[in-house]
């Protein structure tokens, strides 16, 4: 036999079809993937068909998965979108994070839970899923708006919170009172050490690696996993748990240029592997672990669901925000967290709780996360309904609304030759100038200009989001390939004005028709000028001599390497016209 | 494995092959070698039996790539006379090297295996030694590329006649299992993925678990058809559509998901390497023999027979001198099926790493080879050949040397015309031949960068030269002959325009300074409101309209 056995014969390829199957079912219904995911492990575990059991590559992948997630969300940890309301938003996820935590508690003590379980059961009831809310908000535009963005901080804040609560499960804590306490400390102590070490590498080890290898983005990424890996390695050493060293590793990642590009490089993998985790959830639970307290896991999500929402709306409202925006960003977080499940099977393998919880657990999720995407989709209706009655919340010291989007500015895709000399006539006209290159090389130069610099590629999702496309007024594309500008012109308003690049005429033509207001072909612009030159050469000899030496002359002083002294007219010596886009 | 060791495991295949790769991109090396190195380092302390799964779905996600990326390319000259290259090259060496494997006292299958590493060059590793630009690649690095294209469609084939008749029993139940496969992705492709991408309303992770399902569905009716998995990646990855619009995101997600595979199939590919015996070393001692010598030289013959000239069947031979990646699969095929000599197996391994690196060496030098072979004496200039292709009026004096009849060099030829001033084109693309044949009064078909092209041109009495093309080598290459005229060249950036300007260029035009000069006017203009964007609008279209007289374009194939 050649080689083979890995469709038929693994498991994990059972779960790859199923999920994809019901995640087309999931979309049509309008539904997130993860429901579809989870059910994916309950439909082909032991609750239904029971032709799937969690075998070694299963419990790999699904590892893989929540360390690449966890990678993930430490890259995510940058703060300067949320710069602005920051102080707000921490008052809020801290708020949020003990009040909620005590109602889990209070409902589950009431439910009778008793012991461990009912501890486990409030650390890993936490509201709010990044994957759900995140998603919704992006579709339906609302990513960028005040409660959007407030929903987004307070997701990023809890997830420090989760990173410790999963640091201490993954510990199982167990035993007297005085040993917990000294296991709590070791593993604070331990994460802390591990934090210094990855602030140290972030100021001294990781800028001249990562720029060294920016050029070559496949080697960036492997260079990205290999330190996840790393970290997760040194984690596991020190009998942390995985998630903890793929969070600190990502976090040291998150404030250099190259986090977002990098991230987006992950995600794919991430998701791949996230799809086999969520279905080995499902893959736990036997029918009678899902149904144990199936009554208790619906009074819980309904209580908690409402409890939740009215606990943000104090939070946000304490916050000075106006009722709508109080009760919009609440709305949103009416669902359980993906992390209950993760803390839920944790707990589970450390052997704090029965499999039984943790399908209460499950069975809230998939509860509240089915029903919250309904809540999420039709905000904006359910607040024109409770709007007669949030007129009390109105106060005169309300803040503006009116938060950071950018608007009105110009966006520069490619910094090369031509951009650069475009740059400037743009930031006589523009207060706000976004530029996004593929290479780091021009950070300096550019942060010295004032403009705001992104490092990636635009025909990234995540990227076009954070340059504000949609309200840009200007747009100039170089970017490679033509299907980047097309995209580019598809983001933009309609109003902006959009140059773009083509390579040849046939783009151009298409660019054109899409609606661009002027393509740009260099070597048509280069070649007239050319011919005019070369014209000059043959007809009038000298005259065009002088001009071209003194053409020649500045190239020549433009282009003397970094370091000797400049001429020209003070524009930048280096140029990086291959790399454009 | 437990977890912990598969922790360790893929700790240290990613954190060895990063701190090679840093090694390589320093020195614009290949990955893949790196990859196997990295492989044999790490297999000092890694098992890597049981890294074999996650090394099979690398397999899986090349192979599915490769399907992807394939564009049908419609039957240019350079694509017809690439298929006859290669197939005919496949068949010297093949047979060579197949009766050379036999003296090694290989049985016939073991013997086939050897020729076909001997045979395929590795593309993965060719096409990262070519010019970027795709519209910048000369003559030999677009006939390299579409032989290498072919080479893989050959392993293919081979891979699946392979587990037809050596592997399976059924001989052609599994013959007609593939083919129907491969029939399969296309009908897919035709008329079921638009719906697939319908329905999932452009979600990209919907779209990438999609991909992935195909994966997972044609390689498991591979397994059933007892067919090799590598035909059922193949088929998956006919079966995903590449056109706009569900290119960009949903073909670079999965291409992210084969960035991780990938590395894993090679680096373990690497750590099945033991401690080479000298019968190892011999055997992959003749494979780099084979590889490094008779491929190129087999080639460089097939193509003069084809009528290229000799830089040209040189440096194309130059190009396809590696040990595929197809070879290392069908390899390891052979290896876990347990007909393949595990001495055989080591010495494929270690001859892919030699000639992965050995090529980006003599891709590099293949040019000075050429002129020392032609200075020497060994290999004909030419001349005499170019010469009877060529027109060139007796009496050319004080001419214009014209570099390529690319856009740029109509337009140099048109200002030439317009003054009524003599000229002489030097084209060395096959496919521009009957143009330039109609439009130009002289024309010289040879390499610009030999010396002989240039003699033919007479171009030690023109006025001026300008060559046009936008690459630094070649620009330093013309102004090297030093023929003591006047010389215009083109640069991509201000640094190499003023490098060229040293070595004795008159006039350096850099596409990027002239046209950001013209386009900064342009939306100063527009900013200050001095043109509206209609004017705007149709000035862009005024010139379009003026860049289409100068005819269809030469860069069709842009990816």
């Amino acid at each position: 036999m050649p080689l083979g056995g890995i469709a038929l014969a693994a498991d994990f390829a059972f779960i790859v079809v199923t999920a994809t199957v019901l995640s087309y079912v999931a979309r049509r219904t309008g539904q997130p993937t993860i429901v579809a995911y989870i059910l994916t492990g309950i439909v082909l575990g032991p609750v239904l068909l029971g032709i799937v059991t969690e075998d070694a590559l299963i419990d790999v992948m699904a590892e893989l998965g929540l360390g690449f997630l966890l990678f993930l969300l430490g890259i995510e940890m940058r703060f300067d979108r949320i710069r602005d309301i920051l102080r707000s938003i921490v008052n809020i996820s801290v708020g949020q994070t003990v009040l909620q935590t005590a109602a889990a508690f209070a409902i589950a003590f009431l439910l009778g839970f008793r012991g461990m379980d009912v501890i486990v059961i409030a650390l890993a009831t936490v509201f709010g899923a990044t994957p759900i809310i995140v998603k919704l908000l992006d579709e339906k535009d609302e990513l960028k708006t005040l409660p959007g963005r407030i929903d987004v901080g307070v997701l990023i804040v809890q997830d420090i919170y989760l990173v410790i609560v999963l640091a201490l499960v993954g510990a199982g804590l167990e035993g007297a009172a005085g040993e917990i306490l000294l296991d709590v400390a070791r593993i604070l102590g331990l994460m802390a050490a591990m934090g210094v070490a990855a602030y140290v590498a972030y100021r001294h080890v990781l800028p001249p690696l990562l720029e060294a290898v920016a050029g070559d983005r496949n080697v960036l990424f492997v260079v990205g996993v290999a330190w996840a890996f790393l970290f997760i390695f040194a984690a596991e050493s020190l009998e942390l748990s995985v998630e903890v060293g793929a969070f600190i590793a990502g976090l040291s990642l998150a404030q250099l240029p190259y986090s977002t590009e990098l991230k987006e490089r992950m995600r794919p993998v991430t998701d791949f592997f996230l799809v086999v985790f969520f279905s080995s959830i499902g893959l736990q639970l036997e029918a009678e672990y899902l149904t144990a307290y199936w009554v208790e896991a619906l009074v819980a999500s309904a209580v908690l669901m409402l409890g939740n929402f009215l606990i943000m709306f104090y939070l946000i409202h304490r916050e000075r925000f106006a009722p709508e925006t109080s009760f919009l960003g609440s709305i949103n977080m009416v669902q359980v967290s993906e992390f209950s499940l993760v803390v839920g099977a944790l707990a589970v393998t450390e052997g704090l709780v029965e499999e039984p919880i943790l399908g209460y657990l499950s069975l809230m999720a998939l509860v509240t996360m089915t029903l919250s995407t309904y809540v999420v989709l039709y905000n904006e209706r359910l607040y024109e309904r409770a709007r007669p009655y949030l007129d009390r919340f109105e106060r005169d010291d309300q803040r503006e609304a009116a938060l950071s989007v950018t608007e009105g500015h110009a966006i520069l895709v490619g910094y090369d030759r031509i951009v650069r000399e475009t740059l400037p006539v743009v930031q006589d006209h523009f207060a706000e100038v976004v530029v996004v290159d593929r290479s780091a090389e021009n950070v300096g130069e550019l942060e010295d200009a004032g403009v705001d610099f992104h490092y990636g590629d635009v025909r990234h999702g995540e990227i076009r989001e954070q340059i504000d496309l949609e309200t840009a007024d200007f747009v100039l594309s170089m970017a490679r390939p033509a299907s980047v500008n097309r995209r580019l012109v598809e983001g933009a308003a309609d109003d902006a004005v959009v140059i773009a690049a083509a390579e040849h005429v046939d783009e151009a033509r298409s660019l054109y028709e899409q609606g661009v207001d002027y393509v740009v072909i260099k070597e048509v612009l280069a070649g007239e000028l050319l011919g005019e030159y070369i014209d000059g050469f043959l007809t009038d000899r000298d005259d065009t001599v002088e001009l071209a030496s003194e053409l020649m002359g500045r190239l020549r002083d433009e282009g003397t390497p970094p370091g000797a002294p400049r001429g020209g007219g003070g524009t930048g010596a280096r140029s990086s016209g291959g790399d454009a886009g | 494995m437990s977890e912990y060791e598969f922790v360790v495991a893929l700790t240290l295949i990613f954190a060895v092959a990063a701190v090679l790769l840093v090694v390589a991109t320093r020195y614009s090396l290949p990955a893949v070698p790196f990859y196997l190195v990295a492989g044999v380092l790490v297999g000092v302390v890694v098992d890597e039996g049981q890294l074999l799964d996650l090394a099979q779905w690398g397999i899986v996600f090349l192979v599915f790539a490769f399907a992807v990326e394939l564009e049908p390319l419609y039957g240019s000259g350079i694509q017809r006379d690439s298929t006859v290259v290669a197939v005919v090259q496949a068949a010297i060496t093949g047979a060579v090297m197949f009766v050379v494997g036999l003296l090694l006292g290989f049985d016939p299958l073991n013997a086939l295996y050897f020729t076909i590493a001997a045979t395929l060059g590795s593309s993965l590793v060719a096409l990262s030694l070519l010019e970027r630009r795709v519209r910048l690649r000369s003559l030999h690095e677009r006939l390299a590329e579409s032989i290498h294209f072919v080479e893989d469609l050959l392993a293919i084939g081979a891979i699946l006649l392979l587990s037809a008749f050596v592997y399976a029993d059924g001989h052609l139940i599994a013959l007609l299992g593939g083919v129907l496969l491969v029939g399969g992705g296309l009908v897919i492709r035709h008329y079921l993925f638009d719906r697939f991408t319908a329905v999932a309303g452009g979600d990209v992770e919907i779209m990438m678990l999609t991909g992935i399902s195909l994966i997972i569905g044609f390689v498991a009716i591979a397994e059933l058809a007892g067919v090799s998995v590598v035909v059922g990646a193949f088929a998956a990855g006919l079966a995903v559509a590449s056109e706009y619009p569900h290119d960009v995101e949903t073909l670079d997600a999965i291409g992210y998901v084969e960035d991780f595979f990938a590395p894993v199939f090679f680096v373990t590919l690497g750590a099945l390497l033991t401690v080479p015996s000298l019968a190892v070393l011999g055997i992959g001692a003749v494979l780099v023999v084979a590889v490094l010598v008779v491929n190129p030289v087999v080639t460089f013959a097939v193509l003069r027979w084809r009528d290229y000239d000799s830089r040209t069947a040189t440096l194309t031979g130059y190009n396809l001198d590696q040990v595929s990646e197809f070879s290392l699969i069908i390899a390891i095929e052979a290896l876990v099926a347990g007909l393949l000599v595990p001495a055989l197996f080591e010495a494929i391994v270690l001859a892919a790493i030699v000639t992965m690196l050995g090529s980006a060496f003599t891709s590099r030098y293949a040019g000075d080879l050429h002129r020392r072979l032609v200075d020497t004496g060994i290999l004909d200039a030419d001349t005499e050949a170019i010469r009877a292709k060529s027109r060139v009026a007796d009496d050319l004096r004080d001419h214009v040397v014209v570099t390529g009849y690319d856009r740029e060099g109509q337009q140099v030829v048109e200002a030439c015309e317009a003054i009524d001033h003599p000229y002489v084109v030097i084209e060395s693309d096959p496919s521009r031949e009957e143009t330039v044949r109609e439009h130009c009064e002289n024309y010289v078909f040879g390499d610009v960068m030999t010396e002989s092209a240039w003699e033919v041109a007479n171009a030690a009495d023109a006025a001026l030269i300008v060559a046009t093309v936008q690459r630094q080598a070649w620009a330093e290459q013309i102004l090297s002959f030093d023929v003591g005229v006047d010389t215009i060249v083109r640069a991509s950036d201000v640094e190499s325009g003023a490098a060229l300007l040293e070595q004795g260029a008159f006039f350096v035009a850099v596409p990027d300074v002239l046209a950001a000069e013209r386009l900064r006017d342009l939306v100063a203009g527009l900013l200050a409101g001095d043109l509206t964007r209609e004017d705007v609008r149709d000035r862009g279209r005024d010139r379009l309209e003026r860049a289409v007289e100068y005819g269809p374009s030469d860069v069709q194939r842009i990816r």
